[in-house]
């Protein structure tokens, strides 16, 4: 007695001439009677949500890459409109081609580039500093006394004795390695920018506009005897985005690989034509709702269109499969259509509902951008319901499917399924090994082994950037090569850390106090990584010198609490509040690798730990390399707390659709296994975990428990039905799992591409997101039979009298 | 909250110091708007007694200590010892190639060392301290603190108005008694020990310390010398058994008792002079800020000035062992005369730095005390590099 192995779930007897009009779901008859209106209020939604895309923006935001809950950054939210000198800093060197900068010429320029610098939006204008700002002063003493000015005098010609005295009041101005290169080469302009996160009521910075308003008076000023550097967030932000346009083709390209491999599959352009429409709409979809809900697509969350486009094409493959194999056995175009809706609406539903909530669950992370991509990601999924497994079986219910593609099909299938020993298609008689228990023992032993292996190695991976400059562009970029000059040319570098240290009013100057700050700048100075320190204790010191006619035998903090009073009434303002109960100890990196943060983190907390009192607090962090480090606490933490609460949602997700925890290990093992690999190729390839490869696993996990859901879900069904699990397996092979290693490999092949990214985050996260793709697909189809055979097997094993196909 | 009123009394002093001083109309403008500043601010600037004490503070080991700021370099014969910022203090054993530091018992800055012979040494610097090493600078121990000296200052003032209630000794008594106040804030900047039991110490304000049983006790020599504004004293050197001493605002003193008085001498010099080179023709250099040097072939009656091709700050001096004069400035420039200090040729540092000490070496090398550290010149780079420049 043969049992009847079917391809899917229900198994009703789909060459039955006669379609009952009255069976299905609910929501299979409201929706396949009303198939006009479902469309037409499709075309509605779309034509609504394609114009508002078009109002969709692409930026970035400094204050949304900032981790707002963490303590350092609350400190840094407390006290930033009194911290003077702004986080979000742009420094313009300008360089003279030959000789150093006291030239007329030079000069010159510079005040022409300073004074159209100035007029920018955002520009915060008091905090501004050039050679040329009037807060850039000198302190001498000469015979005479006690003398100050700005750096270039108000008599200033250009004539060789006015550019000699810019020189000497250069050399006395304290700005050498801050403002002048140590070497006098260059100079540089420190343009603060006011945003919502620097100023209450500012407006958010259109970097893309900022960056253009730069680059515009670059190349106005560039020229033999001038070049222009330019390094600081907003400049990263502007590259970016320039760089993010340069996505559209990436999109293109992996529409077109999408396209052709679907095509050479089926052989049928109608159907490859919808099934990529119908992806695109839910792109459409998502980009329209964007802008409605007052969204901006930043560089992070560009990706999730492809994401989003790649997950339809996963699903619509699966439906146009599933019609065409309909089709091939005679069914009419409407009951092909409705009966793959009744056979695969529920899975799809359960795969793409368990992307969404696998993606949702990155809200967790409190970064902002992280949560803007989780929400987009999230929206985008949910089109998708709509768009492929309503819209798409609908119209395909009007179009059908060629009928060469739809016979060639089922002459496959038919030849497939006589195949009783499973051999003769090499790639399915391999797979079908792993259902057998020696094969299915060696799989799980080496997947054992693997995922040792990427546990050990995975646990060492890095938080944080571990290339110094911009990480988000390419080493060898322009901004990086600009980064560079600055790094090595002057000692404050763009890495600045931020200690805030709190004191009672009028406090700042005491004598005591300095002597602790001293103490903290002392040790920060020895840490390697540290370039310099700035603070009012040091600048005290340089002042007591200063005030004594420049004799480096008065360094040193004076004791006399009447002259470090004298001296802070001269102190640029941003190393002390107006009240005097708040100073910052500037800390200069070399870079923001994790390493160099983690030792500035760990000595600050020990210090402040031993030292702060009800007098004295240390506090971390402000500057953009305190932000970093707190940003980095922030992600290790929400890795472990986003893979656990991701893997909950599947876990919960996968037993809600199979109702057997066998099948729920089945499933979440291989994904466990991917994601644990995944960290060790990061650590391999020198990625680090930070808010752009942050979100990669759960992606990965969304995606990757598709493929598992399909195979399983009809696996399980024939399983249930009494059959033996190689031919099981196999029927799920022949039906889903053809689809899943086409969309596996293709959407692998696509994502592969951005690996070609001028941006650098955006090659990483598509190098990762291949290899999730594809070893999740691995995992769907070796080790989910593998486990199978162990876990389900067993209790499915068809009883003696129920003898499987044996023709 | 009211201002402090040391801190205002020490001003007013300075006011004064600087009124009855009638060529410094500048000077006084700016001080007085410093000073307004600081009276405004100290009645809102917290101003209690400092706790934190440096100069009982160990100094902390830290691998930056070769390259930071250094003042001063001294030869016991065998070792190079260098003094600087926070109490670091460096050794060499191998003429300068390589430092290694020892720990002070002072985190204050250090500003001179000296030694008597190979063994004995002392070193100053910061809030009064007067450090001493018996082992050739292997390990330092403090004799005198800023405290100490406030108090011996005031025991010698004392003295003096009891023996003669003058003006003038009214005057200095109500000086010692702010110095105790104002607490130990007044820098050390030179130190000179005739032998192993006569040094003499000179700091700011007028500061001057004698000791005859090699630092065991010290005492004050203020009343011994001409400075009535206090002005801060740099630098003292023996000639021809003469003792001369040079400080802020051109100051010149000269004692021809060994130093039982120092009278002021008519000063070419209105800047401060930093310091004081002899000549093996017994000529006396003295040079400072911004690039002055004036040259006395007659014992310091008169002086003829020496041309400099930049007005930047000498900062000091030696003698090399062949007679040649070698000066250091804060622009990183060695000016080097082979003529007794009739005219001097400058040359750069690769890196130019500032420039503070410097010592020959036994191979006739160099080392340079500078903000980055000691700076090591074989000899063959001791050559004049760019002449004239």
């Amino acid at each position: 007695m043969n049992a009847k192995l079917s391809h899917h779930q229900q198994g009703p007897d789909t060459e039955a001439a006669v379609f009952d009009e009255r069976s299905g779901s609910l929501a299979e008859r409201l929706l396949f009677r009303h198939r006009a209106v479902v469309i037409a209020l499709c075309a509605l939604v779309s034509i609504f949500l394609g114009l508002q895309a078009t109002k969709l923006h692409l930026n970035a935001a400094f204050e949304k890459m900032i981790p707002v809950d963490h303590p350092y950054i609350q400190n840094y939210f407390k006290y930033r409109g009194q911290l003077g000198e702004s986080s979000n800093t742009l420094r313009i060197a300008v360089i003279p081609t030959h000789g150093t900068i006291y030239n007329a010429k030079y000069l010159d320029t510079l005040k022409k580039i300073n004074d159209e610098l100035f007029l920018i939006k955002h520009v915060d204008r008091a905090y501004m500093k050039s050679l040329w700002t009037p807060a850039t002063r000198w302190i001498g003493v000469t015979a005479d006394g006690f003398d100050g000015g700005p750096v270039i005098p108000d008599d200033y010609n250009g004539s060789a004795a006015s550019l000699e005295q810019v020189k000497h009041n250069v050399e006395r101005s304290g700005e050498i390695g801050r403002l002048v290169a140590a070497n006098m080469h260059s100079s540089v302009i420190l343009l603060p920018l006011q945003d919502g996160a620097t100023a209450k009521g500012a407006e958010p910075i259109d970097y893309q506009a900022l960056s253009q308003q730069l680059e515009q008076i670059r190349k106005k000023y560039e020229s033999k005897d001038i070049k222009i550097r330019i390094s600081g967030f907003a400049k990263v932000v502007g590259d970016l985005i320039d760089g993010l346009k340069l996505m559209q083709i990436f999109f293109g390209v992996t529409l077109t690989i999408c396209a052709a491999v679907l095509l050479w599959y089926t052989r049928c352009i109608r159907s490859t034509a919808l099934v990529i429409s119908c992806s695109l709409v839910a792109v459409v979809w998502l980009l329209g709702l964007l802008p409605l809900l007052g969204f901006d697509l930043d560089p992070y969350s560009i990706l999730v269109p492809f994401l989003v486009f790649a997950i339809g094409l996963s699903h619509g493959a699966q439906k146009m499969n599933g019609i065409m194999q309909e089709t091939g056995r005679g069914a009419d175009k409407i009951v092909a259509a409705r009966q793959t809706f009744r056979r695969l609406f529920r899975t799809g539903l359960m795969a793409l509902t368990t992307d969404a909530v696998g993606f949702a669950v990155l809200m967790v992370v409190h970064i902002p951008v992280i949560q803007d991509l989780a929400l987009t990601a999230t929206l985008g999924v949910m089109a998708l319901i709509l768009s492929n497994l309503v819209l798409l079986p609908i119209l395909l219910s009007y179009t059908g499917v060629s009928r060469r593609a739809a016979a060639r099909e089922a002459e496959a299938a038919k030849i497939d399924m006589t195949d009783a020993q499973h051999l003769r298609h090499p790639i399915w008689a391999f797979l079908d090994h792993f259902t057998q228990a020696r094969w299915a023992g060696t799989a799980i032993v080496v997947a054992l082994i693997l995922g040792s292996y990427g546990y050990v190695v995975g646990s060492k991976v890095k938080v944080g950037d571990l290339d110094p400059g911009a990480p988000e562009l390419r080493p060898d970029s322009r901004y990086n090569l600009d980064n560079d000059f600055m790094v090595t040319n002057y000692a404050s570098s763009s890495d600045k850390y931020v200690v805030m240290v709190k004191t009672p009013r009028y406090y700042c100057a005491n004598y005591d106090t300095l002597v602790k700050v001293d103490a903290l700048e002392a040790k920060l100075q020895q840490l390697p990584g540290v370039v310099s320190t700035s603070s009012l204790a040091g600048l005290s010191k340089q002042a007591s010198a200063g005030m004594n006619e420049g004799s480096m035998a008065w360094y040193g903090l004076p004791r006399n609490q009447g002259l470090l009073n004298a001296i802070i009434t001269r102190a640029p303002r941003e190393l002390f509040n107006q009240d005097c109960d708040l100073m910052t100890v500037n800390v200069y990196l070399k870079d923001h690798k994790a390493d160099t943060l983690n030792r500035v983190v760990n000595l600050v907390d020990s210090f402040a730990a031993a030292n702060n009192s009800d007098k004295i607090q240390f506090m971390s962090a402000a500057g953009n390399a305190g932000i970093a480090a707190a940003t980095n606490i922030v992600v290790e933490k929400a890795n472990t707390e986003m893979l656990m609460l991701v893997y909950a949602a599947v876990i919960v997700l996968c037993y809600l659709t199979f109702r057997s925890w066998r099948a729920v290990v089945c499933t979440v093992l291989p994904l466990m296994l991917t994601s644990t690999l995944c960290q060790a190729l990061m650590v391999n390839l020198g990625i680090g975990l930070k808010v752009a490869t942050l979100p990669v696993i759960a992606l990965g996990v969304g995606i990757g428990v598709d493929y598992s859901l399909y195979i399983l879900s009809i696996t399980l069904a024939n399983l249930r039905q009494g059959h033996a699990l190689t031919n099981a397996y196999y029927a799920a092979l022949l039906s889903t799992g053809k689809v899943v290693i086409l969309t596996g490999i293709t959407l692998g092949i696509a994502v592969a591409t951005w690996a070609l990214s001028p941006i650098k985050f955006q090659a990483d996260m598509g190098i990762l997101l291949a290899f999730m793709f594809i070893w999740n697909m691995l995992g769907a189809l070796i080790l989910t039979p593998a486990l199978a055979r162990v876990l389900l097997a067993p209790a499915h094993e068809p009883r003696p009298n129920m003898v499987a196909v044996s023709d | 909250m009211r201002p402090s009123l040391p801190t205002c009394e020490m001003l007013t002093m300075t006011l004064l110091t600087h009124i009855q001083s009638p060529r410094r109309r500048n000077r006084l403008a700016t001080l007085t708007a410093i000073g307004l500043g600081l009276c405004v601010q100290a009645g809102t600037v917290y101003s209690a007694a400092p706790l934190s004490k440096l100069y009982e503070q160990p100094s902390i080991t830290s691998q930056l200590a070769t390259k930071s700021l250094m003042l001063d370099v001294a030869d016991t014969g065998s070792r190079l010892v260098a003094v600087g910022e926070r109490g670091f203090i460096l050794l060499s054993d191998d003429r300068g190639h390589s430092w290694r530091q020892v720990q002070a018992p002072v985190s204050v800055t250090l500003t001179r060392v000296a030694f008597a012979d190979a063994q004995q040494g002392w070193a100053v610097g910061h809030a009064g301290v007067i450090l001493h090493t018996v082992d050739g600078g292997l390990t330092w121990h403090k004799q005198l603190d800023g405290i100490t000296i406030a108090n011996l200052d005031l025991a010698q003032a004392q003295a003096d108005f009891a023996a003669d209630p003058s003006k003038r000794n009214t005057r200095a008594l109500r000086g010692a008694k702010r110095l105790v106040a104002d607490g130990p804030d007044k820098p050390l900047l030179d130190i000179h020990f005739f032998n192993a039991q006569h040094g003499i110490v000179l700091g700011a304000y007028g500061l001057a310390l004698e000791t005859l049983d090699g630092g065991q006790h010290w005492h004050s020599i203020r009343d011994r010398i001409d400075n009535p504004y206090g002005f801060h004293l740099y630098k003292l050197a023996e000639l021809d058994g003469k003792l001369f001493i040079c400080g802020e605002q051109g100051l010149l003193l000269r004692s021809s008792d060994n130093g039982q008085h120092f009278t002021a001498l008519q000063s070419p010099s209105q800047g401060t002079l930093f310091g004081m080179l002899t000549t093996k023709t017994g000529g006396l250099l003295a040079y400072g800020l911004k690039g002055v040097i004036y040259l006395s072939e007659d014992g310091g009656d008169s002086w003829q000035q020496i041309e400099n091709s930049l007005p930047a700050t000498l900062t000091a001096g030696r003698r090399l062992h062949d007679g040649s004069l070698l000066l250091v400035d804060e622009a990183g420039r060695r000016l080097l005369s082979r003529d007794n200090g009739h005219s001097f040729q400058a040359s750069s540092l690769d890196n130019p730095t500032y420039l503070t000490g410097l010592v020959q070496t036994g191979d006739s090398g160099l080392v340079l005390t500078s903000l980055r550290g000691p700076i090591h010149l074989a000899s063959s780079d001791n050559n004049n590099k760019e002449p004239g420049q």
